[in-house]
């Protein structure tokens, strides 16, 4: 009875200390299991579209279709991207909510306006005669004498760059599942047609634009971290070139977010603010990343703070506003000029006609001493057009310590003008009609913080006045 | 002692099996993604006479793709397009690497009169001279473009996939599309005479011209398998659209 009751004790610690180490031994296990089940925050999406030449990148394509060794070769590919062997082409990188169908938008583009119907006119040359008129038919003057000159008599409007959208991100923290859709444009070189005087292979040429496309719409599932080679394509611009566009995405611990003492929750209202920062690609392919992970972020962020001071990088905009509500609220840091309207009309010169084939030719005036024949040609008129930086926020909803931000950063900039040439005139100055171009970096997400927190929450890629990234550091404050 | 040894047992079985349990047993098909990518290639008729032969055969498809992508690589074969896509189940996507190529489409003789000389007597001698026009000479300009058109160029992809329950083959639903631009023509054009289109042979324009290949089709392959989708024949050249599709697990 004793054993017994010394065999049922000795029995019963076993049984103590086995349920003990079951628990320590699944504890890991249970902790993971909720790690997983909890949804993160934010998913991060990112496009990147890099152009190098066959003879490297062929080789490279099955290591990057490989799971195990994309992130080698990919790091090789951003090395070359250093050492300019490798051109980037487009990266787009937004934060967004994995709520289900919010729109994640970013885009870095052009308006450039390029010419589509050409007038033509033909300049007179006199002939030159000494004593008598020429009676051979031999000494009569060439139709070349005839000098043709063309000019862009209405343009149309293109949009070159990158936009990346995302239309919903869903996530469980193991799997990302997203509907993105991708489009590059880019300016080709012109093509050109040609205008020849009859009977003579002489002639003049006008310029058509050309366009490159590139674009994919898909929906994905990857494992957070992981990155894809979405797409490799041949271009012929630089020549015997291959495009590869790679997609990655990744999620944001919820757990990361700790929500500051002393304020009131859920909050009634957010205070935003944007930094909105240029930098030099070669810096951007190392700092980026960095800011990219929460662990690296706070010390990249003070790296590109000390950039800014030092003139390394660039601020374009620093807007900030309050939301109460599910409203937008806006501040706009904008200047508004005149921009002429785009086709305007040379004046003709009297000894020529609009050969425009909607017009007929008009009764020709009596004939003129020579003089400036060509006038300089005034805009028909004048659009108003606004540059400068604008961010709209709203608290679309907050629950305890978190809130999700639906916000719209955007940023207009005039990069300079496009001359097109009119035509010369006898005294060697020449007409040209001057046409502004605006840059428009745009980045539209809704995303789920705690008051006080900074992220990265997006980046575009800029080629014009010069070629960098932009930067959108997002802050939020809570109100005390 | 058996107390012991059930309890050692029970409790070996719950740490061993708990990962197991934790786990969602195994991925769905909804949750793979599917790759598909269709190469375009063009290779001299002379290296590739046999290649359409040999990559209708199953046997000997995976060889003649590999010596497909070692040409590539050497530059005796040419990358015209590469569509490539990841897409999930059931879901359709699409790519589109085009250029806009814009080319007139209409062409007015254009003449256009210049002040050539200050009196009639001075001008006589002009041959396309009038009487109305009097005092001004005619030059003409063959074919100015009076209206343009934009076509795009290059390769589109659409795709839909479906994975086979054993997950062995995936059924695609795709519209491969390529337009490319081949050497341009120059053209005579024609001008009317007594209501009769008549060639003016001095007055010739180029002109593009476009080779498209496409198909909208719905085709089973296995899994991880490559098909040739399609071969054309340009000048000297075999141009063949080799397809490929395979499962990507996530989990």
């Amino acid at each position: 009875m004793h054993i017994e009751t010394n065999h049922r004790s000795i029995t019963g610690q076993w049984l103590v200390m086995s349920m003990v180490f079951t628990f320590w031994t699944l504890a890991p296990h249970a902790r993971a299991q909720g790690e997983a089940g909890e949804p993160p925050a934010n998913a991060r999406v990112e496009l990147q579209a890099i152009v190098l030449p066959q003879k490297i990148g062929w080789p490279m394509i099955q290591r990057l279709r490989e799971p195990a060794l994309i992130d080698g070769a990919y790091a090789e590919i951003q090395t070359l991207l250093l050492e300019g062997k490798a051109t980037l082409s487009a990266w787009s990188m937004t934060r967004i909510g994995c709520i289900g169908t919010v729109r994640g938008f970013v885009a870095g583009t052009i308006d450039r306006l390029s010419p589509r119907d050409y007038s033509f006119y033909a300049e007179r040359i006199p002939f030159e005669t000494t004593g008598n008129a020429p009676t051979n038919i031999h000494q009569r003057p060439s139709v070349d004498t005839a000098r043709l000159h063309t000019f862009p008599s209405s343009f149309e409007a293109n949009t070159e760059g990158s936009t990346l959208q995302v239309d919903s991100v869903v996530s469980d923290g193991a799997l990302i599942r997203l509907l993105l859709s991708f489009k590059e444009t880019k300016a080709a070189e012109a093509s050109h047609v040609t205008i020849r005087y009859a009977n003579s292979q002489k002639g003049v040429q006008i310029e058509q634009p050309r366009f490159r496309d590139i674009s994919e719409s898909t929906t994905l599932a990857l494992k957070p971290g992981q990155r894809i080679l979405l797409t490799a394509s041949p271009v012929s611009e630089p020549r015997d070139s291959l495009e590869m566009v790679f997609a990655f995405a990744a999620v944001d611990k919820t757990n990361r977010l700790q929500a500051p003492l002393g304020n009131e929750f859920p909050p009634k209202g957010v205070r935003t603010d944007a930094q909105i920062i240029f930098l030099p690609i070669d810096r951007a392919i190392s700092l980026i990343p960095r800011l990219e992970d929460p662990n690296s972020f706070q010390e990249a962020y003070f790296d590109l703070q000390a950039m800014l001071r030092h003139h390394d990088a660039e601020l374009i905009g620093w807007p900030a506003c309050f939301s109460g509500g599910a409203d937008y609220t806006t501040s706009k840091t904008v200047t508004e000029h005149q921009a002429p309207l785009a086709a305007p009309e040379p004046l003709m010169p009297p000894s020529s006609i609009n050969l425009s084939p909607q017009e007929a030719a008009p009764p020709l005036p009596p004939p003129i001493e020579p003089g400036p024949d060509i006038c300089p040609p005034p805009p028909p008129g004048f659009e108003a057009r606004s540059t400068g930086v604008t961010l709209e926020s709203a608290l679309a909803s907050a629950s305890g310590s978190r809130f999700d931000l639906n916000f719209n950063l955007e940023v207009k900039a005039r990069l300079g003008v496009k001359s097109w040439q009119v035509a010369g005139n006898q005294y060697g100055t020449k007409s040209r009609i001057e046409e502004p171009e605006y840059g428009v970096q745009k980045l539209v997400s809704s995303v789920r913080l705690c008051g006080g927190e900074r992220l990265l929450a997006g980046v575009s890629l800029q080629t014009l006045p010069k070629p960098g990234m932009v930067l959108y550091l997002l802050h939020t404050a809570l109100p005390k | 002692m058996r107390v012991l040894a059930f309890s050692l047992f029970s409790m070996f079985l719950v740490v061993q099996l708990s990962p197991v349990f934790g786990q969602e047993p195994t991925a769905k098909p909804d949750e793979d993604n599917v790759f598909v990518e269709m190469q375009i290639v063009t290779i001299p008729e002379k290296i590739a006479a046999t290649f359409p032969a040999d990559l209708r055969d199953e046997g000997k498809i995976d060889s003649t793709w590999e010596k497909i992508q070692a040409l590539i690589s050497d530059g005796s074969a040419k990358l015209v397009g590469w569509p490539t896509l990841t897409t999930q189940n059931k879901q359709k996507a699409v790519f589109e690497a085009v250029n806009e190529v814009r080319y007139p489409t209409a062409y007015i003789r254009a003449p256009v009169e210049t002040y050539y000389a200050e009196d009639k007597e001075e001008a006589n001698f002009v041959t396309h001279l009038t009487e109305e026009k009097g005092l001004f000479i005619e030059a003409e300009f063959d074919a100015v473009p009076s209206a343009f058109e934009t076509k795009e160029v290059g390769t589109k992809l659409e795709v839909e996939p479906t994975i086979s329950e054993s997950e062995q083959t995936i059924q695609l639903k795709i519209t491969p599309q390529d337009l490319h631009q081949s050497s341009p023509v120059k053209v005579a054009l024609a001008e009317k005479e007594n209501d009769v289109l008549v060639p003016k042979g001095d007055v010739v324009v180029t002109r593009p011209q476009f080779e498209s290949t496409g198909e909208a089709t719905s085709i089973v392959i296995r899994n991880g398998a490559k098909k040739l989708m399609g071969v054309s024949r340009q000048a000297d050249q075999l141009e063949l659209f080799i397809l490929r599709a395979e499962i990507q697990r996530v989990k």
